[in-house]
């Protein structure tokens, strides 16, 4: 028998605590060249939300991967089923069941470009992440200006009309926190949305719904209402 | 496979035999209802049939197993009701599982990995989790073959780290000023089978009956809960008291009444018809219980019935050693965080269950392991391989494929 491995202090210590780098939300757990799953930690779920920018931030001199949170997975099993059938589940036993038992909660990026020696590239990268490259929020405003300046890997989003991915959804969320993120910039939303419309001249029935999402999501900008109608 | 169809025949014959057995054992089961009432309180009489039946079988004496009530404080047929369930207390459970050696893999080892949880009840926070890995392997000073024939005594060596790491954890709970239960997923009365007269089997039941005066000096609530027992201890004790009756064969005591269909269980669902219900206390009668109660007699184990709650389900039954028996206060913490803990999953301990998935090595787990072994093993220049047999199974078991598609519009 190996020796024992000392008890936590307290009942709080469950190895649950946040990660050093506050922006880092959790890591890679497989990897495509179009895209990755992130796993992360009950812990950790606050931050990351449906259409945020997120790279993956390798710790060698690989490209940083930088992508679109597009789905958040959390499974179940025969354990769980079991405990939704008891009537109000303790707290304790919720607590155990997501801090020590549902993990990783699973996340789908989108991958819509990359890095390498400091310059953003708007395409797929050379190679995907590996499996557990740290994967951190792009909450930096000066990379988040820099990376969206121009649109052009909004192209990479709209090549996955018709799978998996909710383009319509991911674009409005996409766009609206951008949008606050680089300080209510409304010209980068208008060039934006433009180059949207030319993207999307082929697409009509996408084109038009996205627009409404939009006018809906950003009342200070009229004329994104006027294309809408 | 299995081809199902092949089996239907003798599917029906099963059941048509499980029907008729009950038939038969019904009438039986009345009979001893109808003697428990009687001799609900009838503690001489009982202590003196037990003593006439211990003398007579006397040289046969092993096979006998019986039950005795532990005091005259509760009769025979008692349903009793949990208390109330204590503010705050600390349960730990543990459970154990093991990869035995095989001959036809690449390398030769075994592994007993044991699960922890402790869970801070009343508090609600998240439960403590962790496991005890351990590799063992021909280092020497063993043969290969010897190693291999050895498979079952990686089993009681799990037995054994089981009770060995839930006390040494226990114990440094009893640091705080709560009450401190810790769960076993088997008997507490253990008997290493197969290897209860070679050295390894003695060594493991030494440690055993040591590991519970560990649990007993630090005062940490020691438990064995057993889910669908086959004990027929009480049913035998019943059938003892008629050991007086002119004609009665004491012989009859060594085999199980009305086959092997009526145990203990199937008597006190008749009793214990509520929730949360516990029969009274009993000790165990038999042979392996003098070996402990000789080592300590605080180790002396003690049983009780206890309706876990969960409808159509059968009743489970929790082993405590003696101290805990002797102190009626104790029996009721220990009978109320038992079933506060079945309410969780609707009758079943929920910490048990947890211990159970976290000791569990899965086929994942195992082809994890084998990977490191291999890669460690080549650095040095070994390299092994599974024999012909195992391959051709691996690859038959290895399932099938789907393709997923191609994705795009």
């Amino acid at each position: 028998m190996t020796s024992p491995i000392p008890l936590p202090a307290t009942p709080a210590g469950n190895g649950q605590s946040a990660s050093p780098n506050g922006d880092e939300f959790g890591r890679v757990l497989r990897a495509s060249t179009t895209g990755f799953a992130v796993g992360s930690r009950v812990a950790q779920l606050e931050a990351p939300s449906f259409g945020c920018m997120v790279k993956a931030q390798p710790v060698d001199e690989r490209e940083a991967i930088y992508g679109l949170i597009y789905d958040m997975n959390i499974d179940d099993d025969p354990l769980i089923r079991r405990l939704i059938l008891a009537e109000n589940p303790r707290q304790s036993v919720i607590e155990d069941q997501r801090r020590n038992r549902l993990v990783p909660i699973e996340m789908s990026v989108l991958t819509i470009g990359y890095r390498r020696n400091g310059q953003f590239h708007h395409g797929l990268p050379p190679r995907p992440p590996l499996n557990l490259d740290p994967v951190q929020l792009c909450t930096d405003q000066e990379e988040t200006i820099r990376f969206t300046d121009r649109p052009d890997y909004l192209r990479l989003i709209l090549r996955t009309v018709g799978g998996q991915v909710p383009v319509d959804q991911l674009l409005v969320a996409h766009i609206l926190q951008t949008y606050e993120k680089r300080g209510n910039d409304a010209a980068w939303a208008r060039r934006t949305i433009a180059a949207l419309v030319e993207l999307l001249r082929n697409d009509y029935d996408l084109l038009t719904v996205v627009l409404e999402l939009l006018s809906q999501a950003l009342p200070g900008l009229p004329e994104v209402a006027e294309l809408a109608l | 496979m299995l081809e199902l169809e092949k089996l239907s025949d003798e599917v029906e014959k099963m059941a048509r035999g499980a029907y008729e057995l009950r038939q038969e054992s019904g009438e039986l089961l009345d009979d001893l209802l109808q003697k428990l009432e009687a001799h609900a309180t009838a503690w001489s009489k009982i202590d003196a049939c037990l003593r006439t039946a211990v003398r007579d079988l006397d040289p046969k004496l092993k096979w006998y197993r019986s039950a005795r009530p532990l005091d005259a404080r509760e009769p025979l047929n008692a349903a009793i009701d949990p208390k109330p369930v204590p503010a705050q207390a600390n349960l730990i459970a543990s459970d154990g599982s093991q990869i035995l050696p095989s001959r036809h893999g690449a390398y030769l080892y075994s592994v007993i990995n044991i699960g922890i949880i402790i869970y801070y009840h009343g508090r609600g926070c998240a439960p403590f989790q962790t496991t005890y890995p351990v590799i063992d392997y021909p280092n020497g000073d063993k043969e290969a073959d010897d190693f291999v024939d050895d498979a079952a005594i990686v089993n009681i060596r799990r037995d054994l780290a089981e009770i060995e790491t839930l006390v040494a954890r226990a114990q440094e709970l009893t640091e705080e000023d709560l009450p401190v239960l810790a769960l076993l997923d088997q008997r507490l009365l253990y008997w290493p089978v197969g290897s209860g007269s070679n050295d390894e089997g003695r060594r493991v039941l030494l440690g055993w009956q040591q590991a519970m005066q560990r649990a007993r000096d630090c005062g940490c609530l020691l438990a064995g809960y057993i889910d669908r027992p086959g004990k027929r201890s009480v049913i035998t004790m019943l059938q003892t008291l008629d050991i007086h009756k002119v004609g009665f064969e004491p012989d009859s005591l060594l085999r199980p009444a009305g086959g092997s269909a009526l145990t203990d269980v199937q008597l006190f669902r008749h009793i214990l018809k509520e929730p949360g219900q516990r029969s009274k206390v009993f000790v165990d009668i038999s042979q392996q219980n003098e070996q402990f109660s000789a080592y300590d007699a605080d180790n002396e184990v003690c049983f009780f019935y206890l309706n876990p709650g969960a409808a159509g389900r059968q009743l489970a039954r929790v082993d405590i050693p003696m101290w805990v028996a002797q102190d009626p206060a104790l029996v009721d913490l220990v009978h109320s965080l038992v079933h506060n803990q079945c309410q969780i999953m609707g009758g079943y301990p929920y910490v048990l269950t947890r211990a159970d998935e976290l000791a569990v090595v899965g086929a994942r787990d195992r082809e994890s392991l084998e990977m490191m072994i291999a890669t460690a093993m080549e650095r040095y220049g070994f390299y092994g391989s599974v024999t012909s047999k195992q391959s051709g199974k691996n690859v038959a078991r290895a399932g099938r494929t789907r393709h997923t598609g191609v994705h795009g519009r």
